[in-house]
């Protein structure tokens, strides 16, 4: 946390939200003191303007914090100032309201707001727990270079395969195609996981198979079969790096579209709002 | 010393070039986001390495990863002192080292390595990632659009409106929550209120012209409906509008408007409420009533004048009260509520006070054995005296009662050209003595419980023409200094100023209350006229003749018929508390009016004070205390007091 975006500059972007949060509960505090609160009134339409506002910046700030090259601040400041200002939503928001939900798209607008927010909580806690481990599996062998690994261990099996008996041959072929015919699986990945030891379940298949090796082919079958396990190996180390990967992304799948639908339901709103 | 790193992109095919300028001594590089260049491959470290420039000016990379994850042309190092066309690995990414200016920044040329190539059929690694599968962002993002869109158009067409309306409606107005033309007749800004036209659609006009206080004294024009009855804002009902529309001016009414009287700030009931003030009637009933705190002991006076000792009718003995075959008395067997048990009713001799006190006046010692009714118009009365006296006379002269009819006397009435009969001096004389005793202060017949006061008017003399009736003004020993000086008294009972006179009038003033609910009893009156004169042959027909005379009347009887009259309360929902039967045992409502049991005077107003009602009526914990639970707003005008009209004088304090 020592150089997190999170205390980016000894927290500016937080004490400057929690100073604008703590202004706007002593201002909300005081205009519900004197009047109902609700959008209509000056007060709950400067919120509903501040509040647009700061959909509009951070919504800018989710581009920004993604282009390198602007010169405009720095890419820390623009995170920090996303996680904190996005937070202070919750609180302007539902201060525009006057606290009041209710079955329409009017709070539909801010649930949707309120999805995104917790969404990117959800990612904020993922960016801080994930890439640890995710340092551990890549110690093993890098995402990356697993692939090129398993092409050569491929390679190096139909290399092994060449005169050799049709047994061993179906094993590589049957290897050989169960890698060509892989389904995308991110998602399942993610949700589901490994589906258990696979190391050893292929380590037991291999086991089961060794009676139906001819015996002039079984000091070829135990080099195919570390070849395989190591393929295995990688598969696996893969699995759990992608597995890592796909959750430092899958908030964003929640995070970006409903952000998107959002602004949307904030333009229902204020056609509703403004017809009558 | 800076860094310039001029990073190489392949986007969309194309490769392209982005320059980044890094001022400073140090470059720090890794994935992390406060890096100056950040990888962001996974592989690379958060804080992977890092370039700074000695005293010397020489470059120097270090590796910060501990990892040794650092090539310098393909060797593996800790530190290395960069020089002009060293390419750094890290990881997959290359960073070219130039320097083509040795005194210019360092200039770092950022690209990835190729890759190893695989057949893209036995790559598993993009087939793991999100991106490769069915939901894409865009995607899920359409289609959340879709579902609002299609949200909104299928409420539209079952036209359920309300979920674009921002706030449910109030439970009369659901009926046409759909309906949003019902009261949104033109499109408005979202700050503006409906107009009154579209409230009065529905609502009678009267109804919602609010005569309120602030109209009476000509302040702003009255705020529209919908700025105090606030729709779709969670209000369930509109009437309940809640105390902050009222604060909203009350809480500093002189900023609201100068020209408003003293009239005190509040927040709230439990906060800065004023004292409770009751209306004090002035001398000069043309003049605004007085408006008189509870806590302003030296003004607070009751000017019902009616004497009662309230102390002395709840300590009447039980063997005494028992005799009369009644029970102890406690409040309510002389203060009876109305039918919705709300507010006391006003006192009615007939009906309140002959339980134990006769009904009517006896006329001894002048006549013992008869009586005159209570509470007869002033006319009625004299009638009635003399038709008592004219039978005694007839009774002890039976001879007269013989004569023709067309020559006897008949009172009220002399045949022409006859002289005063004994039977017509009789009577007159006798109803002159018998005012006299009913208007004595010893005897204690009507100023036992009422009072004399001057009055000014003419009167018509009712005496014997021989002789004047001395009637020493008895009336006037509590009130010399404002009589002429001592001598003959005439009484007399004008038919006047109204049907409402006399003890009646308490009756009238309690119709009067519940046509409107005035505070006062108004036009309660019963006068009797003295009048003190030198003249003993007085023309009976010739006012003019009348030289010096002071005049009494029985006094105003002018008890409230409502002590706060700007405020609501219902005894009968107070009665249902067990705590206050608890506490005031069998007669309960001294828990409140704790002053009744020791008060000797009836000038004691005994209200309960603002105290006393905040130990249940509080914010939160207790009963209510909202405005609105005591005051209305929409106030019919005919009740306000002429004291909201400002008078020219400098206006008392008014309760709010």
């Amino acid at each position: 946390m020592g150089n997190s975006f999170l205390t980016y500059r000894s927290g500016r972007w937080l004490w400057i939200s929690v100073a604008i949060a703590v202004g706007l509960v002593l201002h909300y505090v005081s205009y519900q003191s004197r009047t109902v609160a609700y959008g209509g009134s000056v007060e709950g339409l400067l919120y509903g303007v501040a509040g647009t506002g700061l959909i509009v910046i951070l919504m800018y700030l989710g581009h920004r914090k993604r282009s390198y090259a602007s010169g405009t601040g720095t890419l820390q400041g623009w995170v920090s100032a996303h996680v904190y200002l996005g937070l202070l939503t919750l609180l302007l928001i539902p201060m525009h309201a006057g606290f009041r939900f209710g079955w329409d798209v009017h709070t539909l607008a801010f649930v949707l707001l309120a999805v995104v927010v917790l969404s990117g909580v959800v990612g904020l806690f993922l960016y801080q727990s994930i890439p640890g481990r995710l340092t551990r599996y890549e110690a093993g062998q890098q995402a990356d270079k697993i692939d090129p690994e398993i092409a050569r261990l491929l390679s190096d099996m139909r290399a092994l395969m060449k005169g050799k008996s049709d047994v061993l041959v179906q094993i590589y072929k049957a290897e050989l195609a169960a890698s060509q015919n892989r389904a995308p699986k991110g998602w399942s990945l993610l949700l589901k996981g490994l589906g258990g030891d696979l190391l050893s379940a292929r380590s037991a298949d291999l086991a089961k198979k060794v009676a139906t090796i001819p015996s002039s082919d079984q000091a070829t079958f135990q080099i195919l079969s570390q070849l395989l396990l190591k393929k295995t190996q990688l598969e696996v180390n893969l699995l759990h790096q992608m597995r890592l990967r796909n959750a430092l992304q899958a908030w964003l799948y929640v995070h970006v579209p409903v952000s998107i639908a959002m602004v949307f339901a904030v333009g229902v709103h204020l056609i509703a709002v403004f017809l009558y | 010393m800076s860094f310039q790193i001029i990073r190489k992109i392949l986007s969309r095919g194309e490769m392209r070039e982005r320059t980044l300028e890094v001022p400073g001594e140090t470059l720090r590089i890794g994935r992390g986001v406060s890096n100056d260049l950040q990888l962001e491959d996974l592989s690379v470290l958060l804080n992977h390495a890092e370039i700074r420039c000695d005293e010397q000016g020489r470059y120097i990379l270090r590796d910060t990863s501990q990892a040794q994850a650092t090539y310098v042309n393909r060797a593996l190092v800790e530190e290395a002192v960069l020089h002009h066309g060293d390419v750094i690995r890290i990881q997959h990414y290359l960073l070219s080292v130039s320097q083509p200016d040795s005194s210019g920044p360092l200039v770092l040329i950022v690209e990835e390595a190729p890759k190893a190539q695989v057949e893209p059929s036995l790559a598993l690694m993009p087939r793991l990632q999100l991106s490769e599968g069915r939901w894409t962002r865009w995607r899920i993002a359409g289609v959340l659009i879709l579902l609002i869109l299609m949200g909104s158009v299928v409420a539209l067409a079952l036209g359920q409106r309300e979920v674009f309306m921002p706030g449910a409606v109030s439970v009369k107005h659901s009926k046409f929550a759909n309906q949003c033309e019902v009261c949104h007749a033109s499109v408005k800004p979202v700050w503006k209120f409906v107009d009154n036209a579209s409230c009065q659609t529905c609502h009678r006009s009267d109804i919602l012209s609010p005569a309120h206080f602030k109209q009476e004294v000509a302040l702003a024009p009255s705020p529209l409906c919908a700025s105090c009855h606030l729709e779709h804002k969670g209000q369930k009902v509109l009437a309940d509008v809640p105390d902050l529309k009222c604060v909203q001016c009350h809480g500093d009414l002189r900023a609201k408007d100068q020209s408003v009287p003293g009239i005190a700030a509040v927040h709230g009931f439990t906060d800065d409420h004023p004292e409770f003030a009751i209306s004090r009637s002035r001398p000069d009933r043309a003049a605004p009533p007085l408006r008189v705190r509870l806590n302003d002991k030296a003004e607070l006076k009751d000017d019902g004048k009616l004497k009662l000792n309230h102390a002395l009718h709840l300590k009447l003995e039980n063997d005494y009260l028992e005799k009369m075959g009644i029970k102890p008395l406690t409040c309510t067997e002389c203060h009876r509520s109305d039918d919705e048990g709300r507010y006391m009713r006003p006192i009615s001799f007939q009906r309140d006070c002959t339980q134990c006190h006769a009904g009517d006046i006896d006329l001894a010692p002048l006549l013992p054995g008869r009586s005159v009714t209570h509470g007869r118009q002033p006319e009625i009365l004299r009638q009635q005296l003399d038709e008592i006296l004219s039978a005694v006379y007839l009774q002890a002269h039976p001879e007269e009662a013989k004569k023709p009819e067309h020559l006897r006397w008949i009172p009220g009435r002399r045949l022409p050209g006859q002289p005063q009969s004994m039977q017509e001096r009789y009577v007159l004389d006798g109803r002159a003595e018998a005012e006299k005793i009913l208007f004595s202060s010893r005897v204690k017949k009507c100023l036992k419980c009422h009072s004399a006061e001057p009055f000014e008017s003419s009167p018509i003399p009712a005496v014997s023409e021989n002789r004047l009736v001395s009637v020493p003004v008895e009336a006037q020993e509590n009130q010399e200094a404002q009589l002429s000086p001592p001598g003959f008294t005439q009484a007399r009972v004008p038919a006047q100023e109204s049907e409402q006179e006399g003890i009646g009038a308490l009756e009238a003033s309690e119709e009067s209350s519940k046509r409107g609910g005035n505070a006062f009893a108004s036009g309660a009156s019963a006068e009797m006229n003295v009048v003190t004169t030198k003249n003993s042959t007085l023309d009976k027909y010739s006012r003019s003749k009348i030289t010096d005379r002071a005049q009494f009347r029985i006094a105003r009887v002018n008890v409230p018929v409502q002590w706060l009259p700007y405020s609501r309360f219902d005894h009968q929902a107070h009665a249902a508390l067990p705590e206050l039967k608890l506490k005031g045992k069998e007669n309960w409502c001294v828990t409140c009016h704790e002053n009744a049991p020791t008060s000797l005077k009836s000038e004691d107003v005994l209200l309960p004070s603002i105290t006393l009602c905040r130990t249940c009526h509080m914010e939160s914990a207790g009963a209510q205390a909202s405005c609105r639970s005591c005051h209305d707003f929409h106030v019919p005008k005919l009740l306000l007091p002429s004291s909201f009209v400002p008078d020219g004088g400098k206006p008392k304090d008014t309760s709010p």
